[in-house]
């Protein structure tokens, strides 16, 4: 979407009907457009994000009418595709979205961000944002993207409260007591939990992760990730990856996990046919948008129960942080100058209230959020948010893409499908990280 | 020269000189960044040495299978029912069967995603019709099987096209040859084989190239459906070839994947065209 | 060429006939119940069909067309799709026709090689030529123009026209062209008076074609636009289905407003869609 100048301010007024849009292109019109700065968001227009941008927009503009920005949509795997051959042919926008892991490896660690250190340094950022946001990304220190203060936790339990006391159900303490709830909850109809792992990097992502850093721990998970006196083929990986047999085994995932979309996982947990949702924080949107006011008040978010001989607190979740906004190494120094007040802007705590709305919790320094909190949902996930005591890492925030789609994801569908085994699957992760990955370089 | 030529220049412009491009980074290692690095045959070597690879191959295999079996003689059988009115309501089904094809992979993807999924459409049918809630269609979950679902719904979507093609060429028959031999009392087993199908001949082969050059290059309708899984079941060599570049930023690798593409579609044309031919001199 | 089907009928063998009505049967019910399913669903609010994927809506309601409407931003992406469908069908047509008759009726020995190096386009992806495309645009200054999306669509159009072309003009009797050659009409003469008349029905079956191929398109126009304005619905449809974020409803509302166009033009134009059909011998 473009919000620049006068004439387009017009067309998008006869044609599009969204007052968000129409209040966006009125005040484009009539501001003195002095420096233009393009973005690329990766996300499509059905996401809170989008809607949030818009609005975040429209005060950025009354603050800095002298700064236009260009947004511009695209679907996740879209996203980087395109930026890929942006890239590649020297047409990158000004403002990049980057994830602060390895996702967007294929720009930050080919010079194609500005390491933002001096601006930090010079405004002072870390003054109000925690350290954890402000964190190295390069190999040399370098931080390339500040993104809204969160952390996207990728396992949360969902339940449904209701469910469970009509089968007489309490949220179980222990693996094992989760296990023996999954046969009584088939015995009566139901299933006992839903993934929706189709697209294969939820098992990994929402499970995995959370399994092997409690298992192994953090230091060690740290340490296989180096090669430093530690693995992945490990006792520690391959009991994470044999907790997920037995889960297997136990009902608590189901042989069909493979094929069944996140659409059809929300769908069966919402319609009431299962009674355990496991996903990512981000669930919190899509629940509110297939959910009424009172069926949100039904929804419990919990941290996966205990796993005997665990290393870290079941106080814990895996998780990366937010994706953030980098600047493009190749703009103008005015371009970097308009693109750096935008980034500001989206970390400021003044706008707190505007994230809120939408559903994005960020963690501030200077305050909490709760009072802006009104929807039952949100003040869930804020209490989730709030009790994890340990951020655990997810594996595909910091492995390289290829190894962990290639062998992990696509090996847990196998080994869900009892095609291979935590033995075999832990020992070729392994053998491609030895050979390829870039963090055992 | 003069008639042919706007249409070259703008075919080589867009279509050869990709083609080129990727013959030439096919041999190298590139990231995207920088100058690719030249590495001789090793893209090609790894790639025959993937299992996922030579999975996919055999799935590809199978639509090509489905197209040249299944399609296309049921394009002419329908075409062939419906240009001898041997029901009613030809109108109807011409177009109920030709419909698919107009629509975008992405939909019918989407669509059949649904039908096909363990608790989808006919999961959630026979589930009701047996009585079990829990019912799941678990089709996929078979490392030879998990391409079937995506093989009926090809069948499905592009024999329509085949039927319009032979009913065009059927209706070139004179009708009075026909005519001649049902009142000589021929079966119509003995129409359809001695008068209808020698005329069909070429009809056969040509789609039957458009046939294999369609089936190995589509995906998109694919990823939408299955994603290629579970796991890489049912992955095919075009998935294989847009995951390796752009999911990995492997443009080398994936360049060797869409030379081999092309290489196989052709040798298989040419082999299909030569025993073709040799079938019609002998003939 | 005769439109009519002979009327009179051999005795049909009854097997023949059950599997007529199975195949046919089949094939109806698999195009009709997934059409109404996504018509009906379309008119679902998310939270209802999250419920059920498959039940009739309880209450039916047009808010997932208004919202799709606004989120795609249809209106402008409707001109886009119809101006690179049917320019890029003008276009083909006469390329096609004119390479076709070369092809087909011309004699050169280089006939045949040129025809199949024409093929070789069948066999070629946008997907897989999308990086050289994007760069070389770049390089030419096309990208982000709706000249960079007409040139690869004629470009990618053009095998499978050509192919048809050649195939239908080859039907055509060499007398007719011999005919006119000794009333001392040159190749252009031939063209014009002869050929393009004469292949009235394989221009309605490419049109269709193109027309069709460049409406469902959406990997060209996402890589190559970073502006909104010369987008299409195909990718306005797209940007309605979300990764972490989605929504049945806005998205089956997108899909029905972007499929409708087509359905019409296939209501409309389905009679001259056989014609174009009917073919040559493939020797060349």
């Amino acid at each position: 979407m473009k919000h620049t100048n006068l004439e387009r301010g017009s067309v998008a007024r006869w044609l599009s009907g969204a007052t968000v849009a129409l209040t966006l292109c009125f005040v484009g019109a009539f501001a003195q457009a002095e420096t233009t700065v393009t973005a690329l968001l990766p996300f499509t227009k059905v996401d809170n994000a989008a809607r949030f941008t818009e609005e975040l927009y429209a005060r950025f503009q009354e603050q800095h009418p002298d700064i236009s920005i260009e947004f511009d949509y695209l679907e996740h795997d879209a996203y980087h595709t395109k930026m890929q051959t942006l890239a590649i042919s020297g047409n990158l926008p000004t403002i990049l979205t980057l994830w602060p892991g390895k996702r967007t490896g294929y720009l930050t660690d080919q010079g194609y961000a500005m390491d933002l250190r001096p601006m930090i340094e010079q405004d002072n950022i870390a003054e109000t944002q925690r350290a954890v946001f402000l964190s190295p990304q390069g190999a040399n220190g370098e931080v390339y993207e500040l993104g809204l203060p969160l952390v996207n936790y990728s396992n949360v339990v969902y339940a449904n409260k209701a469910l469970m006391a009509e089968l007489g159900l309490e949220y179980p303490a222990t693996l094992e007591e989760f296990e023996e709830q999954a046969a009584k909850i088939i015995e009566a109809g139901y299933r006992p939990v839903v993934y929706g792992d189709q697209s294969a990097w939820v098992m990994q992502s929402c499970l995995l992760s959370m399994l092997t850093a409690r298992i192994g721990g953090l230091e060690w998970f740290d340490k296989a990730r180096r090669g430093d006196s530690a693995s992945f083929s490990d006792e520690e990986f391959v009991s994470a990856i044999a907790t997920v047999s037995r889960m297997v085994d136990s009902g608590l995932i189901a042989e069909s996990e493979p094929m069944t979309t996140r659409e059809q996982a929300m769908s069966l947990f919402v319609s009431g046919r299962s009674v355990y949702l496991v996903g990512g924080i981000w669930e919190v949107s899509n629940l509110k948008n297939a959910l009424s006011e009172d069926q949100q008040a039904n929804i419990g978010m919990y941290t996966f129960p205990e796993i005997a001989g665990q290393r870290t607190t079941s106080a814990s979740s895996s998780g990366a942080l937010n994706t953030g906004y980098g600047i493009s190494s190749s703009a103008s120094e005015a371009e970097a100058a308009a693109a750096w007040e935008w980034v500001k802007f989206v970390i400021d705590y003044a706008n707190a209230d505007l994230a809120t709305k939408y559903g994005i919790l960020p963690v501030y320094k200077e305050g909490g959020i709760e009072e802006f909190l009104e929807n039952t949902l949100d003040m869930e996930s804020y209490r989730f948010s709030s009790g994890i005591e340990t951020v655990l890492p997810v594996i595909d925030d910091k492995m390289d893409a290829e190894g962990v789609n290639e062998i992990i994801n696509a090996g847990l569908q196998e080994l869900i499908l009892g095609n291979t085994t935590p033995e075999k699957l832990a020992v070729a992760y392994e053998n491609w990280v030895a050979a390829n990955d870039s963090n055992r370089q | 020269m003069l008639l042919t030529g706007p249409a070259l220049f703008v075919y080589a412009l867009v279509i050869v000189l990709p083609v080129l491009y990727s013959l030439v980074l096919s041999f190298t290692e590139w990231s995207g960044v920088g100058w690719p690095r030249f590495v001789g045959f090793e893209n090609y070597s790894r790639m025959l040495s993937d299992p996922v690879f030579w999975h996919s191959l055999r799935n590809n295999a199978l639509i090509v299978l489905v197209s040249l079996i299944g399609q296309i003689p049921l394009g002419f059988f329908l075409a062939y029912i419906l240009y001898r009115r041997l029901v009613r309501l030809p109108a109807f089904f011409e177009a109920v069967i030709f419909f698919p094809t107009l629509l975008s992979p992405v939909v019918v993807g989407l669509l059949f995603a649904v039908v096909f999924a363990p608790v989808g459409l006919i999961a959630d049918l026979i589930g009701k019709i047996q009585g079990l809630p829990l019912f799941e269609l678990l089709i996929f979950n078979s490392k030879s099987m998990a391409i079937v679902p995506y093989l009926i719904v090809i069948l499905w979507m592009y024999t329509g096209i085949y039927m319009i093609i032979f009913l065009a060429n059927l209706q070139k028959i004179q009708s009075e040859t026909i005519e001649a031999a049902v009142l000589d009392g021929a079966s119509e087993w003995g129409i359809l084989i001695k008068i209808v199908m020698p005329g069909q001949i070429p009809v056969f082969l040509t789609t039957s190239i458009y046939a294999i050059a369609g089936s190995l290059k589509g995906f998109e309708l694919l990823w939408v459906m299955t994603e290629g899984g579970p796991s890489y079941y049912s992955s095919v060599l075009g998935l294989y070839m847009i995951e390796s570049t752009f999911s990995y930023y492997k443009y080398g690798f994936g360049s060797a994947v869409a030379i081999m593409l092309i290489l196989l579609s052709v040798v298989v044309i040419v082999v299909l065209t030569q025993v073709a031919e040799r079938l019609a001199r002998e003939t | 060429m005769s439109r009519q089907s002979p009327s009179v009928r051999a005795i049909v063998p009854w097997p023949f006939r059950i599997a007529a009505w199975v195949i046919l049967f089949g094939f109806t019910v698999f195009t009709i119940c997934p059409l109404v399913w996504v018509l009906y669903t379309s008119f679902k609010s998310q939270s209802e069909i999250m419920r059920s994927l498959i039940a009739p809506p309880l209450v039916w309601t047009l808010d997932n067309y208004r919202n799709a409407w606004e989120l795609g931003e249809f209106s402008g992406l409707f001109f886009n799709s119809f101006l690179y469908s049917t320019v890029t069908t003008v276009i083909v047509i006469l390329l096609s026709v004119s390479a076709g008759f070369a092809f087909a009726k011309i004699p050169s020995r280089k006939t045949r090689l040129w025809y199949s190096f024409f093929l070789v386009g069948l066999l070629i992806t946008i997907s897989s030529s999308i990086v050289p495309i994007f760069v070389a645009e770049t390089w030419l200054g096309l990208d982000n123009t709706r000249l960079g999306i007409l040139i690869p669509y004629v470009a990618f159009n053009i095998s499978f026209a050509v192919y048809l072309a050649v195939a239908y003009i080859r039907g055509i009797h060499d007398e007719i062209i011999e005919a006119a050659k000794l009333d001392g009409a040159n190749y252009l003469g031939i063209y014009r008076q002869i050929i393009l008349p004469m292949a009235r029905p394989i221009i309605t079956t490419i049109a269709i074609f193109t027309f069709h191929a460049c409406w469902i398109e959406y990997v060209l126009v996402y890589m190559i636009s970073s502006d909104s304005s010369i987008r299409t619905v195909q990718v306005g449809v797209s940007l309605l289905n979300g990764r972490l974020a989605f929504n049945y409803g806005f998205l089956f509302a997108a899909i029905v407003i972007a499929t409708l166009p087509l359905f019409i033009l296939f209501v409309f134009f389905r009679r001259h869609l056989q014609a174009g059909f009917s073919m040559g011998s493939m020797k060349g």
